[in-house]
């Protein structure tokens, strides 16, 4: 398997918390990997570790060279005033490229994609939030409990779609939601 | 229908902005009657008259242009400066700490002091200039800096994981943090650019001014002129104020459109 993120007997703490302890694995190309675990687990922590965010107090991470990350935080982190594509457009490298208006369409957002993210519910702003995560040209792809606030339909509809993009990269999934592990075909697990 | 609802919806903010402005000029006008001198306190209509006179003037045109000119040069100055030195302070610790005594300096020293020894240094006519710009400059550099300061962390992240470029970051994060405190430190600026401005011009005497000219009137102690000449500068001030807000609604507009 081709490991893009290794993990070597790493640990964090935040104060006196120990958040992972000595944790090793491998997030490899073409898997999914859904990270488990109770609140304060350290899940979050883990996919800030993966992509640099956070550093580790001890232990390694080694990435492969050039590797490029997508995220979709727990927080949507958008940019509020801009439009709902112009956030998407953001993590294209190509401006011209037509894929966040595709995604939005595909999303059910193509009538609020010219709308400031402000002015958008929270479903709207979540999945703005996860197109532009899909949106993004990249070899990892970090997932934060990315369906949290989506009714049944717009979960399955957003899970078509993540899957679609799964090929090629390294998905590392957090969730709680037992529906998300039923819809994707294949996965590993890690519980923190 | 609605078009007349909407007029009657205008008028009615327009009452509602303008009864205030009524009620202080028939005080006003009241306080003159009481007095009956003119040159302890002419009356709103003596103050429109006299500036009925000095607008036909080309001297009194002349003035407006010549300190307008002086004193939107200092607070331009004052907007590059303030906005190029608080993005150098905010991606730097030591620039900040090294500007942190000069703009604390300029901002509690009396702008009477900064006069006289600006005066020293540069000829009166460009001494509005000088004094808006020190006006302006701590204001402007330390909203700024606030705001940059203030730039949520969460989305320098996000900006970080998707690798977007510079021009994409300043474009999608800081604009959008730094306008509103720009807007707010120009509308404060300009006050006091315009006041320190009229001042120093007063003090300095530099020729076709206003300062010069109200300096004229209280030699002569032709006070209807002071008070025309201050509700030109109010007038002025207002339209500046109005005009710099329309220019950051459309800058703000066209950021939100073309990012």
């Amino acid at each position: 398997m081709d490991a893009l993120v290794t993990f070597d007997a790493v640990s964090k703490t935040f104060g006196e918390k120990l958040v992972l302890d000595c944790f090793s694995y491998a997030f490899c190309r073409d898997t999914v990997t859904f990270i488990e675990g109770p609140s304060g687990a350290g899940k979050t922590t883990l996919l800030r570790l993966a992509c640099g965010l956070e550093k580790p107090d001890s232990g390694t991470i080694k990435r492969v060279d050039g590797l490029r990350f997508s995220f979709a935080f727990q927080e949507d982190r958008l940019c509020e005033n801009l439009s709902a594509s112009a956030n998407v457009r953001l993590a294209c490298a190509d401006a011209k490229s037509s894929v966040p208006e595709e995604l939005l369409a595909r999303f059910g957002l193509s009538d609020s994609r010219a709308t400031a993210v402000r002015k958008l519910s929270g479903g709207e702003r979540r999945r703005v939030a996860l197109a532009r995560a899909l949106a993004a040209d990249s070899d990892v792809l970090l997932l934060d409990e990315p369906l949290t606030g989506l009714d049944d339909d717009a979960k399955a509809r957003a899970i078509g779609i993540i899957e679609e993009h799964l090929p090629g990269k390294a998905v590392l999934w957090v969730t709680h939601d037992k529906d998300e592990k039923r819809l994707i075909p294949s996965f590993n697990i890690v519980t923190l | 229908m609605s078009g007349r609802f909407d007029n009657i919806l205008t008028f009615k903010r327009l009452a509602e902005r303008l009864w205030p402005i009524l009620v202080w000029v028939a005080v006003w006008a009241l306080a003159a009657a009481l007095l009956g001198q003119p040159v302890l306190l002419p009356s709103p209509g003596e103050t429109v008259v006299r500036l009925s006179q000095l607008v036909v003037t080309g001297e009194f045109w002349a003035s407006i242009a010549c300190s307008l000119g002086h004193i939107a040069l200092g607070f331009l100055l004052a907007c590059l400066l303030g906005i190029g030195l608080a993005s150098l302070s905010y991606m730097s610790a030591p620039v900040r700490r090294l500007l942190a005594p000069v703009v604390g300096a300029i901002k509690a020293a009396p702008v009477a002091s900064f006069i006289i020894l600006v005066l020293v240094w540069v000829p009166s006519r460009d001494l509005s200039l000088v004094i808006s710009f020190l006006m302006g400059f701590p204001i402007m550099y330390t909203n700024i800096l606030q705001a940059l300061l203030a730039t949520d962390a969460g989305m320098l992240e996000m900006a970080l994981v998707f690798r977007l470029s510079t021009a994409k970051r300043i474009r999608s994060i800081y604009l959008s943090q730094v306008l509103p405190s720009f807007e707010a430190a120009c509308s404060l600026a300009l006050g006091f650019c315009w006041k320190a401005g009229i001042a120093a011009e007063v003090i300095g005497l530099p020729d076709h001014t206003i300062g010069d000219h109200l300096h004229d009137a209280k030699i002569y102690l032709d006070t209807p002129s002071l008070f025309a000449w201050t509700l030109a500068v109010i007038v002025l001030s207002i339209i500046i104020e109005k005009a710099v807000r329309a220019l950051i609604a459309r800058a703000v507009a066209y950021v939100e459109a073309h990012a």
